[in-house]
C-alpha cells in the first residue's frame, strides 16, 4: 500500500524554536491514522505543512506522492478541517457551499446538499449563528464534498461537547466507510482515537516516539508485573518503556515480539491510553535529562 | 474567487453606495440653492477685482465644506477601511485556513480580491468626485483656482488615483503585517507621505515651469497677483529678484532688511547685498507719533513695531534710497509659474503617478504572497 | 435490526464486543436465519467506531460459520445458535427472576450474585448433575 503522508527529517523552525524536528514518518493509504501527543507537540505543525499552509525549514515532505502544492490538482485530493474550524461568519451555509462548488473542480454539489440536509442545517443560517458543533460538521462537509483522497484534520473536535464530538466522529466514520478515503486526525483525547483509529502516531517534544497500526501495538507491548528488579537487567528482547517499584515489586510496560516465557511475571496486556501515556513519560523523561544545566560560564 | 470577493465586500459596498446616493440626492436639492446664491453673491462681485464675496461663499457653506471635506479623506477611507483588512482579517479570523485549502490558487485568490476592492474603491470616489466636480463647477469657473492645491486633489480624475493607490497600499500594509489596525495606521500614514510628496515636490514640477520677467517694485516687492502679467489663475512656483547683470538678489522674491538682502551700516550707508552700494545715506529720523514703522540697522539691529527707534533709519527714508537704487541696478522679478491651462496634463500625470504606484504595489503583494508559500 | 454498543471500560477488543453481540442475538432468537445484519455504514454512523473495526467482526461470525457476506447486498445470517427449548422454558426462566429478586433483597450485588451462581454452577459440574 503506497503510503498518504511521507516525510524524511522534517523539520519546521520558527525563529529558533523548532515546532518540529527530525520527524520521519511513512502513513499508508487506507486507515484512518491518530495523530496524538501533548500540546506544542508539533501536531498542528505537521498537517499545517501537510496540506502547503507552512513550508518546511528541513527534511523532505511527500503527500499523496507529491510536495505539497497550491496546484488545483492536488488540492482536489486532500481535504482540510483546521483548528477551531474557521468559517466566514457573515456568510450562509449555502454561501460557503457555493464558494465550494466554485473553487472545487472536484466538487459534488449532491453531497453536500445531501449532508447538510441530514444534520439538520439550514442552508440560510449565517456561520457565525451555528453552534461550534455545526460549524465543525460544516467545515467537515466542505472538506469530503470534493471528494478527496485524503483527509486531513487539525483537532476538529477539541472544543466541542461531548455530545457533538460523538455527532462528528460518527458522521466522519460514515464517511470512511462510504468513501476510499485516508483520515489523519489530530486529538489529545485518546478515548475519541480509540474508537477510530486503526494506525497511531505519537508525537511527543516535535518528535515521532511511535508510529504504527494499532493492533500491531497492542499486540506488541505487554505489561509485567512480578518481584522487585532493575530494568536494566532485563533481557534485551523486552525493550522497557516504563517502570515502577513499590519495595517488593516491580512494574515493568516492554514492548517485545518474543513470547514472555519467565513465570515468575504476571503478564497484561496494554490499553492503549496507557501506552501511549507510557510513551509520553518517556519522552518526557529524555527531554527533562538533556536540558542543559544553568550554570555559570567562564 | 470573483464571487466570493464580491460576497465578502457586498454589505460595505451597499452601505456606502447607499450614502452616496443620499448625498446625491442632497446635492440635487441644493442645486437650485446654489444658483440662486451664485447669481445674488458672486455674480455682482465680477466688476470688482478682489471681491471676497467668493472666499467668504465657500467658506460660510458648511455643506460645501463638508463635500469637499469628505472627498479629501474618501481615498485614506478606502485604503483603511477596505485595503487594510482585505487579507489581514483572514489571518486574524483564521479563515485563510479555509479559503487557501480550497482548490484554487492563492495567486488568483488574491488577484479577485484586489481587482474587486479596486473597482469598488475607484467607482465609489469617482462617484463622490463626479459630484463634487459638478456642484463645485460654477464656483471653480469664476474663480479659476483649480491648479490650487487645496482644489486640486478634489477634482476630476485625482482622487481616483488617490482611492486605487490607497487600496493598494493598505492590502499590501495588511499582507505584510497580518493585524488589520496596525495596518490601517501604516496605510494612514503612508498615504498622507505620498500625497505630501507629490504635492509639494513633484507636481510643481511635472511640466517645466513659464517663466515671467516683470518689474521689481521696491514698495511691494512680494505681490505678485495683478502685477507683472501673472494672473490669479496661475500657480506659482518659485519666484526670483534679479540684477541687471543677473545677479540673484533673492531666491524667493523677499527682499528686505530682515531676510538680509538690505543692509545698513551705522552711518546709514545702504547695500544691496552682492550687488552693490546705493547712492545716498539713510538719514534717521524719528517716525510720526502713532504710526507703526519697522526700524532696522546692520546685521543685529532689532526690529521695532512701535514708535521708531531714535538714531535709525524708518522704512520711508530708507525707500528714498532703495528706489533709485533698484532701478539703477535694473532689479527685476522672474517668476517661474504653472498656467491654468495646464492642469488637465497635470491631472493626468498625478493620476498616471498614483495608478502606478498602485500596479507596483499590487505586483508586490502577488509576488509576496507566491514567496510566502510556494 | 440488531443495534450495538460499545462498551469502552470493559477490557474487551470492540471487534470482539460487536462479535459477543451477534452471538447473545442469534442465542436469544433475536436474529434468524436469513435476517440482514446492519450494513458497516449503518454501525459506524450509530456506533463512531473504525469500520475496519466492524469488517473484523463479520469476518470472524463468517469464519464461525454463523453469517455469509453477498457482496453488494450485505452480510446475512445463516445458522442460528438458539436452541428453540430456550424460549420454552418459561417456568424456568420465572423461578430464575424469583431467585433473582431474592438475592437483591438478601443484599447481595451483582458480583456477588455472579460469584454465587458460578461457584454452585462448578460444584454442579463437579457434581456431574449440570
Amino acid at each position: 500500500m503506497s503510503a498518504v503522508i511521507e516525510a524524511q527529517g522534517l523539520g519546521k523552525r520558527y525563529g529558533r524554536k523548532w515546532a518540529l524536528s527530525e520527524c520521519s514518518v511513512s502513513i499508508p493509504a487506507g486507515h484512518v491514522v491518530g495523530l496524538v501527543g501533548p500540546n506544542g507537540a508539533g501536531k498542528s505543525t505537521l498537517l499545517n505543512l501537510a496540506i502547503g499552509l507552512l513550508q518546511p525549514t528541513a527534511g523532505g515532505l511527500e503527500v499523496l506522492g507529491g510536495r505539497p502544492t497550491d496546484a488545483a490538482a492536488h488540492l482536489g485530493r486532500v481535504g482540510f478541517v483546521a483548528q477551531d474550524t474557521p468559517t466566514y461568519q457573515s456568510l450562509s451555509v449555502a454561501d460557503h457551499l457555493k464558494m465550494g462548488a466554485l473553487t472545487n473542480p472536484t466538487w459534488d454539489q449532491h453531497v453536500a446538499e445531501g449532508r447538510i440536509a441530514q444534520l439538520g442545517l439550514d442552508p440560510k443560517q449565517k456561520a457565525g449563528n451555528l453552534s461550534g458543533g455545526q460549524r465543525a460538521q460544516l467545515a467537515l462537509t466542505m472538506a469530503v464534498a470534493k471528494r478527496p483522497e485524503l483527509l486531513l484534520l487539525d483537532e476538529p473536535v477539541a472544543s466541542l461537547d461531548p455530545l457533538a464530538r460523538r455527532e462528528f466522529l460518527q458522521v466522519l466514520m460514515e464517511t470512511v466507510a462510504e468513501d476510499e478515503v485516508s483520515v489523519v486526525l489530530s486529538s489529545h483525547l485518546m478515548a475519541d482515537l480509540e474508537r477510530v483509529c486503526d494506525y497511531l502516531v505519537v508525537l511527543v517534544s516535535s518528535r515521532v516516539q511511535l508510529a504504527g497500526p494499532v493492533d500491531d501495538l497492542l499486540a506488541s507491548h505487554r505489561r509485567l508485573i512480578g518481584p522487585r528488579r532493575d530494568p536494566a537487567t532485563m533481557p534485551g528482547n523486552q525493550v522497557v518503556i516504563e517502570s515502577s517499584h513499590t519495595e517488593r515489586q516491580s512494574t515493568f510496560m516492554v514492548h517485545t515480539d518474543d513470547p514472555i516465557l519467565d513465570p515468575s511475571w504476571t503478564v497484561e496486556e496494554v490499553g492503549l491510553e496507557d501506552l501511549v501515556l507510557a510513551y509520553m513519560g518517556q519522552a518526557a523523561e529524555k527531554a527533562r535529562q538533556t536540558r542543559p544545566m544553568i550554570g555559570l560560564v567562564k | 474567487m470573483i464571487w466570493l470577493a464580491w460576497r465578502q465586500m457586498r454589505t460595505q459596498v451597499l452601505v456606502v453606495f447607499g450614502v452616496l446616493v443620499a448625498l446625491g440626492i442632497a446635492l440635487a436639492l441644493t442645486g437650485p440653492h446654489l444658483v440662486h446664491e451664485f447669481d445674488t453673491i458672486i455674480k455682482p462681485c465680477e466688476a470688482k477685482p478682489n471681491c471676497g464675496g467668493v472666499a467668504n461663499f465657500s467658506n460660510s457653506d458648511r455643506f460645501l465644506q463638508s463635500v469637499s471635506l469628505l472627498l479629501l479623506i474618501a481615498p485614506a477611507l478606502a485604503g483603511m477601511f477596505w485595503g487594510a483588512p482585505l487579507v489581514a482579517r483572514e489571518y486574524e479570523n483564521g479563515t485563510y485556513r479555509l479559503v487557501w485549502t480550497q482548490s484554487s490558487s492563492r495567486a488568483r485568490w488574491l488577484a479577485a480580491k484586489l481587482g474587486m476592492g479596486a473597482l469598488v474603491s475607484m467607482v465609489a470616489v469617482g462617484l463622490l468626485s463626479l459630484m463634487t466636480t459638478w456642484w463645485f463647477s460654477p464656483i471653480d469657473a469664476f474663480s479659476n483656482n483649480s491648479l490650487t492645491p487645496s482644489t486640486f486633489d478634489r477634482r476630476d480624475l485625482v482622487p481616483i488615483a488617490y482611492a486605487l493607490f490607497a487600496f493598494a497600499f493598505g492590502a499590501t500594509a495588511g499582507l505584510i503585517l497580518r493585524r488589520t489596525l496596525p495596518a490601517m495606521a501604516v496605510t494612514l500614514f503612508g498615504f498622507i507621505g505620498l500625497r505630501y510628496v507629490v504635492e509639494d515636490d513633484l507636481r510643481p514640477h511635472f511640466m517645466t515651469p513659464l517663466k515671467l520677467t516683470s518689474g521689481f517694485d521696491p514698495l511691494e516687492p512680494g505681490l505678485t497677483v495683478g502685477g507683472g502679467g501673472l494672473k490669479s489663475s496661475d500657480q506659482v512656483v518659485s519666484q526670483e529678484t534679479v540684477s541687471g547683470t543677473g545677479h540673484v538678489l533673492s531666491a524667493n522674491g523677499n527682499v528686505g532688511p530682515t531676510s538680509g538682502e538690505v543692509n545698513v551700516s551705522s552711518n546709514g550707508t545702504v547695500t544691496l547685498r552682492g550687488i552693490g552700494k546705493c547712492a545716498g545715506k539713510a538719514t534717521n529720523a524719528p517716525a510720526p507719533s502713532g504710526s507703526v514703522s519697522q526700524s532696522f540697522g546692520g546685521p543685529g539691529a532689532q526690529v521695532h513695531v512701535g514708535n521708531a527707534k531714535a538714531g535709525v533709519p524708518s522704512m520711508e527714508n530708507l525707500n528714498k534710497i532703495v528706489v533709485p537704487c533698484a532701478r539703477h541696478y535694473h532689479l527685476h522679478q522672474i517668476s517661474y509659474y504653472q498656467p491654468l491651462n495646464r492642469y488637465w496634463p497635470f491631472q493626468f500625470i498625478e493620476s498616471g503617478i498614483f495608478i502606478a504606484a498602485a500596479l507596483v504595489l499590487a505586483g508586490l503583494s502577488l509576488w509576496l504572497l507566491r514567496r510566502r508559500t510556494a | 435490526m440488531i443495534e450495538f454498543h460499545l462498551d469502552t471500560h470493559s477490557g474487551v477488543a470492540p471487534y470482539l464486543q460487536i462479535v459477543q453481540q451477534v452471538r447473545r442475538a442469534l442465542r436469544l432468537g433475536l436474529l434468524h436465519e436469513g435476517d440482514q445484519l446492519p450494513t458497516v455504514k449503518e454501525v459506524v454512523a450509530l456506533v463512531a467506531i473504525n469500520p475496519n473495526t466492524v469488517l473484523k467482526a463479520y469476518r470472524e461470525l463468517e469464519h464461525d460459520g454463523l453469517v455469509s457476506a453477498r457482496p453488494g447486498v450485505g452480510t446475512f445470517v445463516t445458522r442460528t445458535l438458539s436452541d428453540p427449548s430456550l424460549a420454552a422454558h418459561g417456568p424456568l426462566r420465572q423461578d430464575l427472576q424469583r431467585w433473582l429478586t431474592k438475592a437483591r433483597l438478601a443484599g447481595l450485588d451483582d458480583e456477588s450474585i455472579e460469584a454465587l451462581f458460578r461457584d454452585c454452577f462448578r460444584a454442579a459440574l463437579e457434581r456431574g448433575i449440570a
